[in-house]
């Protein structure tokens, strides 16, 4: 083969190694952009929730209240007849079937609804007023067009006189959309149209908390400890090797250490933020250790001698020059450890964090789930109503560890920028 | 110019790394205030030696020492000696110029500070203006002394971290190959900057290149494998040194 | 001397050249030397002229060598003995150089002379050329073996070259002393004496300059004077 020759062949190795790479290249981001567009067009339409406005009259005899009642009284006050003889109003029925059927178009929390409506507005007493009442999930769904009108009556959960309904209602511009922020603020519920990542959110952030405050300081320590201090010996080689092995351990390890020892042993309480950031650290404590000491690695030891030289003590040169610069490594390295924590279910599942939770937790040591396994919990809901919720769900929870990455190379190049 | 008064002596000074000899029963006299130049080839053991001197190599932990160093006949390789004030006694500067992620003053102002020499702020201000101008460069940064010391060109680095060595007001300065990043006129600042010093300190250098080692320094010394081969008066070593090995080096000639 | 290498082979070619230069002008110096003896003790005019020409090529030798000096130092910035071989070469091609000057005038001074020389002075002069070339001949030799020996014997030597002249100034006096008419004849050869001495005396300069190359030092003490030994 002659130079010519080679040197085209070279050329052709060369467009074909970049056509290659390209390929994968598109490839990884088809495959982002199909991700992204799945989840984006199911879970879309849970930031709306159908309303129906219903005319009401607060009459305070029907509620036994007296008409200047205080918001307690009304609390203890029963709507479910006013919520009842107001829905009925809406649409003439014939018999009991049908009128259970008017009943089901709404959510089955209708009374609550109006009762909080009147708690926001006490002026209201003895008025007529339009309230926007939550539709059922079905009808819900049937609304946003996720669900199929043409199919047969017995092959749908929306019977023949629902949909009449609606269409009156609808024509009458009784159905409305509107933000839907139960989906944020309610905590889990059976029926889809009710349930919230409220709950959820808080777990998750009483977890993280203690998942920063329990593993941030300790990585820390124990990093510059390794990486400045501790002798290079057969002990620290072991430690260090160790830790390399603990990271790459599976999350689903550390779930049975916390269910072992934390709630079997130490007997705290199960299901809470606690115990899920305690084992969570855990796992996480190797991982933000190793970028750590990766970032004091870093600094140069011309920084460390020019301290030694002029008379620093060893622990003077590290915490005045070695540590200040590491910083943006260490901040950057936790964010992105802490990010994994957030999205981590095997652990949690195992130390009970599945357990369903109405109620949104005000302490971590309440009962409480988090992100990523609610995420879990309504995947396995057959309601159709769930399934824009999961969706929504792990939208909340990528943007979450989109705007921590976006932190931690903020912060990485902010502070390197600086120092370089 | 030959001063005879010995400022630092080191007898039968053995350097082991692990199992590998790094310097091998070194026997040097360092005269006060006058330039002592090390030569030799890379590894030869001359940066090993000045890092005994402020015992530099206590940061490694797989170094020995063994034998004698004294400073103004006071030994200070042994255990009792706190490392901390013999390196307030004598700086260092190094290879590349090493300058903190800080303003220039917080620079010169670290040493003084953690020796705890300045009573208030005036005082400091005293401090880091005495270090710099004595390292010859106040009027290039009085300005702008709360700019990054990294913002400075290498060789106003090189004099910043002088600047830094002085200012805790040492008695020997150790310089490790200390224009070997810098430009001929960089070099040539610092080169008259050590005329200058030598007339306050004693300055131990080691350098690579022999002609530096002749324009800066009074004596010579220097070493091959680990050992001290000749020392003498830099005149000497450079007209007419008495080991060929040494001539052999410093023409060229070597291996 | 170092008998090892340079690491950089177009330095060793430098100093070669350079040792090549002087040997080519030190040998070239040795036969106008001697060529100038010839031609004054045979009273050989057409030889003269040649000498007289030739000495321009120890002007272009030692012009040549001053420029590969010049080249060695502001290139190789020469250490040790290397800075010794340059500098004492220019020093020893300056001398060559001020010998070759002698042999030219000595046979400037050939012109003016009658055809023949008392036979009684040609027996000084003679030794005393043959003497100062023999000088001339093993400092060269010497240079070439970086021999310390045979510089400090050379050196030692300028006393024989020294009490050789005095025999040859006396001779000449006398040969002046016998008639006035010798006058213009004993000037000639006055000056022709004094100029074969004053080779002698470069010659003890080069071996000075080698004894400095090779050792890095001076040769101690004063020059051996002829004379001041007569008298002890």
């Amino acid at each position: 083969m002659n130079k010519d020759q080679l040197l085209k062949k070279r050329y052709r190795a060369e467009k074909r190694f970049k056509f290659y790479g390209l390929v994968s290249i598109t490839l990884a981001i088809l495959f982002v952009i199909f991700l992204v567009n799945v989840i984006f067009s199911k879970g879309r339409t849970a930031f709306q929730r159908t309303t129906i406005a219903v005319e009401v009259n607060f009459n305070t005899e029907e509620l036994e209240l007296s008409s200047n009642a205080s918001i307690e009284e009304i609390q203890d006050a029963d709507f479910y007849d006013l919520s009842i003889n107001s829905l009925l109003k809406l649409y003439k029925t014939e018999g009991a079937k049908q009128e259970k059927e008017l009943l089901r178009v709404f959510s089955p929390d209708h009374d609550i609804e109006i009762k909080n409506f009147l708690i926001k507005n006490l002026d209201n007493l003895n008025k007529n007023v339009i309230v926007n009442l939550t539709t059922s999930d079905d009808i819900d769904q049937l609304h946003k067009g996720n669900y199929p009108r043409h199919l047969p009556e017995e092959r749908r959960r929306i019977s023949d006189f629902q949909l009449l309904i609606y269409d009156q209602l609808v024509k009458e511009n009784k159905v409305n959309k509107v933000f839907n922020t139960f989906f944020f603020t309610n905590g889990d519920s059976r029926n889809p149209e009710l349930a919230g990542i409220g709950g959820s959110l808080f777990g998750s952030f009483f977890t993280i908390i203690i998942t920063l405050i329990l593993s941030f300081p300790i990585a820390i320590f124990a990093s510059i400890y390794l990486e400045e201090f501790a002798p290079k010996n057969r002990i620290t080689d072991f430690i260090e090797i160790n830790i390399n092995n603990l990271a790459a351990v599976p999350s689903i390890v550390f779930g049975l250490l916390g269910l072992g020892i934390l709630l079997g042993t130490f007997d705290l309480p199960r299901s809470t933020p606690l115990v899920a950031g305690i084992t969570l650290s855990l796992m996480t404590l190797p991982r933000i250790i190793i970028p750590c000491r990766a970032s004091l690695k870093a600094v140069p030891p011309s920084i460390r001698e020019g301290a030694l030289a002029v008379g620093a003590s060893k622990v003077q040169s590290v915490m005045h020059h070695v540590v200040p610069l590491s910083i943006p490594g260490t901040l950057s390295g936790t964010i992105i450890g802490l990010a994994q924590a957030l999205g981590e279910t095997a652990p949690l599942i195992l130390i009970g964090m599945v357990a369903f939770v109405v109620d949104i937790p005000a302490t971590p040591i309440d009962p409480s789930a988090s992100l990523p396994v609610q995420v879990y919990l309504w995947s396995e809901q057959a309601e159709r109503g769930f399934v824009e919720k999961t969706s929504a769900t792990i939208m909340v929870l990528l943007s979450f560890l989109i705007v921590m990455n976006f932190i931690a190379v903020y912060l990485r190049q902010k502070f390197e920028k600086k120092w370089s | 110019m030959i001063n005879n008064k010995v400022k630092i002596k080191t007898t039968n000074l053995n350097v082991y790394y692990g199992d590998k000899q790094a310097l091998n029963d070194v026997n040097l006299e360092i005269h006060s205030k006058e330039v002592t130049a090390l030569i030799g080839p890379s590894g030869c053991g001359k940066s090993t030696y000045i890092r005994c001197i402020n015992r530099m190599n206590d940061v490694i932990d797989i170094c020995r020492v063994t034998g004698s160093i004294e400073i103004d006949g006071n030994e200070i390789n042994k255990k009792e000696i706190d490392v901390v004030s013999l390196r307030e006694k004598i700086g260092m500067v190094f290879q590349k110029p090493n300058p903190f992620p800080k303003s220039i003053y917080d620079n010169v102002s670290y040493g003084p500070n953690i020796h705890g020499l300045a009573e208030n702020k005036v005082k400091m201000d005293e401090i880091v203006e005495t270090s710099l101008k004595k390292a010859a460069l106040w009027n290039e940064v009085k300005d702008r002394l709360n700019e990054p010391g990294t913002s400075l060109s290498g060789g106003q680095q090189q004099r910043l971290c002088i600047a830094r060595a002085i200012s805790v007001n040492p008695e020997v300065i150790l310089m490790d190959e200390p224009c070997s990043a810098l430009d001929p006129i960089a070099t040539a600042k610092i080169e008259e900057l050590m005329d200058e010093l030598k007339k306050t300190y004693t300055i131990v250098i080691v350098t690579h290149s022999m002609s530096q080692a002749v324009r800066v320094s009074q004596r010579t010394g220097f070493f091959h494998l680990g050992k001290l081969i000749e020392v003498d008066t830099t005149e000497k070593i450079f007209k007419n040194p008495n080991n060929k090995m040494t001539q052999d080096y410093i023409t060229g000639r070597f291996g | 001397m170092s008998d090892e290498a340079h690491i950089v082979k177009s330095y060793e070619e430098e100093l070669q050249n350079l040792n090549d230069s002087l040997i080519k002008m030190g040998s070239l110096t040795e036969s106008q030397l001697a060529d100038s003896m010839e031609a004054i003790i045979k009273v050989d005019k057409e030889s003269a002229d040649k000498i007289i020409a030739n000495d321009a090529k120890i002007n272009e030798l030692r012009a040549k060598i001053d420029n590969q000096i010049m080249t060695v130092l502001v290139k190789r910035a020469p250490m040790a003995i290397d800075l010794r071989i340059t500098i004492s070469t220019l020093k020893i091609s300056h001398d060559l150089e001020r010998i070759g000057d002698l042999a030219k005038s000595v046979a400037k001074k050939i012109k003016p002379l009658p055809h023949d020389l008392p036979k009684e002075l040609i027996g000084s002069l003679r030794r005393l050329g043959d003497l100062v070339q023999k000088q001339l001949r093993n400092v060269l030799d010497a240079y070439l073996n970086k021999s310390k020996e045979s510089a400090i014997a050379i050196w030692k030597n300028d006393e024989q070259v020294d009490d050789l002249t005095n025999t040859a100034m006396n001779e000449v006096a006398d040969f002046l002393g016998k008639s006035k008419k010798n006058l213009e004849l004993a000037t000639h050869l006055l000056f022709v004496t004094k100029n074969i001495e004053r080779a002698g005396d470069h010659v003890t300069n080069i071996a000075e300059s080698l004894y400095y190359l090779i050792e890095g030092e001076y040769l101690e003490g004063a020059r051996p004077k002829g004379k001041d030994i007569e008298k002890n």
